[in-house]
C-alpha cells in the first residue's frame, strides 16, 4: 500500500518533470537548440494565470486557457526575435542566449507589481481535495497533473500521427533541408514548436502553482527536467514523458527509503547511471549525419 | 634626460597614490563628518525574499526616523543594500564590494544563517562591525570577536527549549525531524539532540530536504510510517506550509513545531486553515494591530501607513536592530571611530521595549543579547504565545 502511495507521489511529481522534458524535446527535435529557459517559461506561465486571476477577476479556466494561448504566442514571438536570428551560430551561443533568457524573465517578472518576489498562492477551485481511493489517498491537485499529462500525451500524439502540421513537424525535425525542399515552412514550423513548448510550459506551471505556489524562482524545477530529458533520451518525445515519470518515481522511493540526503542526488545518479549504460536515453536513436 | 624625466614622474605618482592611504589609515572606514555608512546583505529575490523585504523595511523606518531628527551621533546614515538571493556565493562577493568598494562602518542585520557564518570574517577580518545578523547560529557570537554582535537566538538555543518545553506538556513522544540540509537544520538538530539526552529521549526518525525543495511527499511519508506524534520542522516559509499541507493530505497529524525561521505572520496568511496549531520557537514576537501595548499599535500603524501592508516579524528585527546601532552611535556621539562604538557596546544594556524584545546585554566576552526563548501557536489565524520566556 505504501508502495502504490509512493508511486502515486512519485508519479505526479514525474509528470511535472514530463512536462518541461516535453518542452525540452520539442524544441530539441525541431531545431536542435536546447532551451535553457524553459523553467522560466513555465513560471512565466504561471504568472501570468496568477495575475489573470488578480487583474481581470478571471475564474481560473479562463484564466488558464488565456494564459496557455497567450504563453504559446509569446513563444512563437520569442523565436522569430530572439532566437531565429541567431540560428546557425555554434550551439554555445543559443545556450547561452536561452540562459540569458532566464535571467532576464526572472529580473522582469519581480519588477511586475503583483508578483515582485514574493510568495502567491493561485486559488484553484479543486484546491485542498483529496480523494480517498481503498486506502489511498490522491490529492487533487496530483490528479489533475496525472491525468491532464495523460491528456495532453494523447492530443500530442494523435497531432503527430495524423494531422498534416504533424506530420510536417516530424518532416522538418528529422532534415530541415529535405523537408524544406519538399514545400515545408520550416522556419514558420520552428516558430509553432516554440510556441507548442511554451504552451505545455504554461500547462505545468499551472498544474504544479497549487503545490509549490506562484513565485519567481519557481522555474528552477526545470532543471530536474533535463535529467528526465536525458534518460529518456533527447529526441525522443515518449522519451521524455518516461523519464520524467522514472526521475519523479526513483526520487520519491530514494526519500522514503535511502537515509536522508539521497533524495537530492537520485535523479542525477540516475543520468549518470544512463549515460554509461545507454547514452542515448531508453528511446532515444543513434542517429548520424553523413556529409 | 628622458630617463630622469621617467624616474621623477614615477616618483611623483607614487607619493600621490600613497597620500590617500596615510589618509585613510588613520580615518576610520565608513565615517565622515556628516555621515556614516551602513551596509546590509538581505535577500531580495530568492526563496526568503518576503523575510529580506520586511527587514529592509523596518531598517529604513528606523534610519529616515534618526535622519529626520538630525541623524544619530550627529552624523547621518547612508544605507549600501546588496541582494544575495539566499545564496551564499552571492553574499561573499556582495560582502567584498562592501567592504572594499563601498568601505562601510558597520554591517547590520544580514540575512541567512549559513551566508552570515561565511560572510562574518569577511566583515570583521576588513575591520567592519558586524552586527545583529538575522541567522541563528552559535559561531556568530560564541567565540567572541572583538567585532561581532548578535541578538537573534541560535537555532541550538532554540531546539533545547523545544525539546524541554515539549516534554514539559507531555513527557511520552515519538520525537522525528524534517531539517532544511544546512546550518539552520544542523544546527537545529544539535539542540534538540542535546536536550534529548539530558532528558534520556531520542528523535526515532530524521528527514531532510534540499534548500528550496518543493516536494515533501517522500518525507512525510516516512515520518508518518515511523509513527511519529511530534515533528520538528527545521523550515521557512514555503517548505513549512509544503510539509503542513502533505500531512494533511495523508491524514497526517503530530505536533509540528518550527523554529523562529517558520515564525511569520505569513505563515497563516499563505498557508491557511492547515496551519492551525502549528507551533514555533522566537525570541521577539509577532505584532498585531491590536496589540495590547499602545507604543506596539502606533509602530504597527506607521509601519502600515508607510509601507501599505503589515509588518511582520522581520520588520520588527530590521528596526530593532538599527534602533540598538542608532542608540549606540548617539552614545558615542561625534567622535566616532571602531574602537568606541564596540567599547560602548560592550557597557549597554537595552531594556524590553515594545517590540517585545527581552533585555539586551553585551560584554566583552558576551555578544549575544539574550538567550531567552518562547513557543507560540497559531491560533485562529494568529500567533499566540502559549510559554513564557524560557532559558535554554
Amino acid at each position: 500500500m505504501e508502495i502504490v502511495q509512493l508511486l502515486i507521489s512519485g508519479a505526479a511529481l514525474g509528470c511535472i518533470y514530463a512536462l518541461i522534458a516535453l518542452g525540452f524535446v520539442l524544441i530539441y527535435k525541431a531545431t536542435e537548440t536546447v532551451n535553457f529557459a524553459q523553467g522560466e517559461m513555465m513560471m512565466l506561465g504561471a504568472c501570468v494565470g496568477y495575475l489573470l486571476m488578480l487583474w481581470f477577476k478571471l475564474p481560473f479556466i479562463w484564466a488558464a486557457l488565456v494564459s496557455v494561448a497567450g504563453m504559446a504566442g509569446f513563444g512563437m514571438l520569442l523565436e522569430r526575435t530572439v532566437i531565429r536570428p541567431i540560428l546557425g551560430q555554434p550551439q554555445f551561443t543559443v545556450v547561452m542566449l536561452t540562459i540569458g533568457l532566464g535571467y532576464i524573465t526572472r529580473g522582469l517578472v519581480t519588477m511586475l507589481p503583483g508578483i515582485g518576489t514574493d510568495t502567491h498562492v493561485l486559488d484553484v477551485p479543486y484546491k485542498g481535495e483529496v480523494w480517498n481511493l481503498g486506502g489511498l489517498v490522491l490529492s487533487a491537485e496530483q490528479g489533475s497533473i496525472i491525468g491532464l499529462t495523460l491528456v495532453l500525451c494523447l492530443l500530442l500524439y494523435l497531432m503527430f500521427k495524423h494531422t498534416k502540421l504533424g506530420v510536417a513537424m516530424q518532416a522538418s525535425s528529422q532534415n530541415q533541408l529535405a523537408a524544406y525542399y519538399m514545400g515545408i515552412p520550416v522556419k514558420r514550423l520552428n516558430g509553432v514548436v516554440w510556441g507548442l513548448s511554451a504552451g505545455v510550459a504554461t500547462i505545468a506551471g499551472l498544474l504544479l502553482a497549487p503545490i509549490t505556489f506562484v513565485h519567481v524562482n519557481m522555474g528552477f524545477i526545470g532543471l530536474k527536467a533535463f535529467p528526465a530529458a536525458v534518460v529518456g533520451g533527447f529526441g525522443s518525445l515518449p522519451g521524455a514523458v518516461v523519464g520524467g515519470l522514472v526521475i519523479g518515481i526513483v526520487e520519491a522511493f530514494a526519500g522514503f527509503y535511502l537515509p536522508e540526503g539521497f533524495k537530492d542526488i537520485a535523479a542525477y545518479v540516475v543520468v549518470l547511471a544512463m549515460l554509461v549504460v545507454k547514452p542515448n536515453g531508453l528511446f532515444g536513436e543513434k542517429l548520424r549525419k553523413k556529409v | 634626460m628622458i630617463r630622469q624625466a621617467r624616474l621623477s614622474t614615477i616618483a611623483w605618482i607614487a607619493v600621490a597614490l600613497s597620500l590617500p592611504l596615510i589618509a585613510q589609515a588613520q580615518a576610520t572606514q565608513g565615517v565622515t563628518k556628516n555621515e556614516v555608512l551602513v551596509g546590509t546583505i538581505q535577500d531580495l529575490s530568492g526563496p526568503i525574499a518576503a523575510f529580506g523585504k520586511e527587514t529592509l523595511n523596518g531598517m529604513n523606518m528606523r534610519i529616515d526616523e534618526a535622519n529626520a531628527a538630525g541623524g544619530a551621533g550627529g552624523r547621518k546614515i547612508r544605507l549600501i543594500v546588496e541582494d544575495s538571493s539566499y545564496d551564499t556565493k552571492k553574499a561573499v562577493l556582495a560582502a567584498h564590494k562592501l567592504v572594499e568598494n563601498d568601505k562601510i562602518f558597520i554591517t547590520v542585520a544580514n540575512i541567512g544563517t549559513s551566508l552570515a557564518l561565511t560572510t562574518m570574517p569577511i566583515f570583521t577580518e576588513g575591520g567592519v562591525i558586524h552586527a545583529f545578523p538575522l541567522a541563528s547560529a552559535r559561531g556568530l557570537y560564541d567565540p567572541p570577536n572583538p567585532l561581532a554582535f548578535a541578538f537573534t537566538v541560535p537555532y541550538y538555543q532554540q531546539g533545547r527549549v523545544i525539546m524541554k518545553a515539549l516534554t514539559d506538556m507531555r513527557a511520552d513522544r515519538k520525537w522525528c525531524s524534517l531539517m532544511q540540509d544546512d546550518d539552520l537544520g544542523s544546527e537545529l538538530m544539535k539542540g534538540l539532540e542535546s536536550k534529548a539526552a539530558e532528558l534520556n529521549r531520542k528523535i526515532i526518525e530524521k528527514t531532510s530536504y534540499k534548500r528550496g525543495a518543493t516536494d515533501f511527499s517522500s518525507q512525510v511519508a516516512r515520518l508518518k510510517s515511523a509513527g511519529c506524534d511530534t515533528v520538528v520542522v527545521g523550515t521557512t516559509l514555503r517548505e513549512t506550509i509544503g510539509t503542513l499541507n502533505e500531512a494533511k493530505k495523508i491524514g497526517f497529524a503530530p505536533d509540528f513545531i518550527g523554529t523562529a525561521a517558520s515564525y511569520s505572520h505569513l505563515v497563516p496568511k499563505l498557508g491557511g486553515a492547515v496551519t492551525e496549531g502549528f507551533m514555533s520557537s522566537h525570541a521577539s514576537s509577532q505584532p498585531y494591530a491590536d496589540d495590547p501595548s499602545k507604543a506596539l499599535r502606533d509602530w504597527f500603524a506607521a509601519y502600515k501607513a508607510r509601507y501599505g501592508e503589515d509588518p511582520g516579524q522581520y520588520a520588527v528585527f530590521g528596526y530593532a536592530s538599527m534602533d540598538w546601532v542608532i542608540k549606540t552611535l548617539d552614545k558615542v556621539g561625534p567622535n566616532l571611530t571602531t574602537q568606541r562604538f564596540v567599547e560602548t557596546m560592550e557597557t549597554s544594556t537595552f531594556p524590553r521595549d515594545k517590540l517585545g524584545f527581552d533585555t539586551m546585554s553585551f560584554t566583552r566576552t558576551k555578544r549575544l543579547g539574550s538567550e531567552a526563548v518562547r513557543i507560540s501557536r497559531i491560533q485562529n489565524g494568529r500567533w499566540v504565545p502559549i510559554t513564557d520566556y524560557l532559558q535554554p
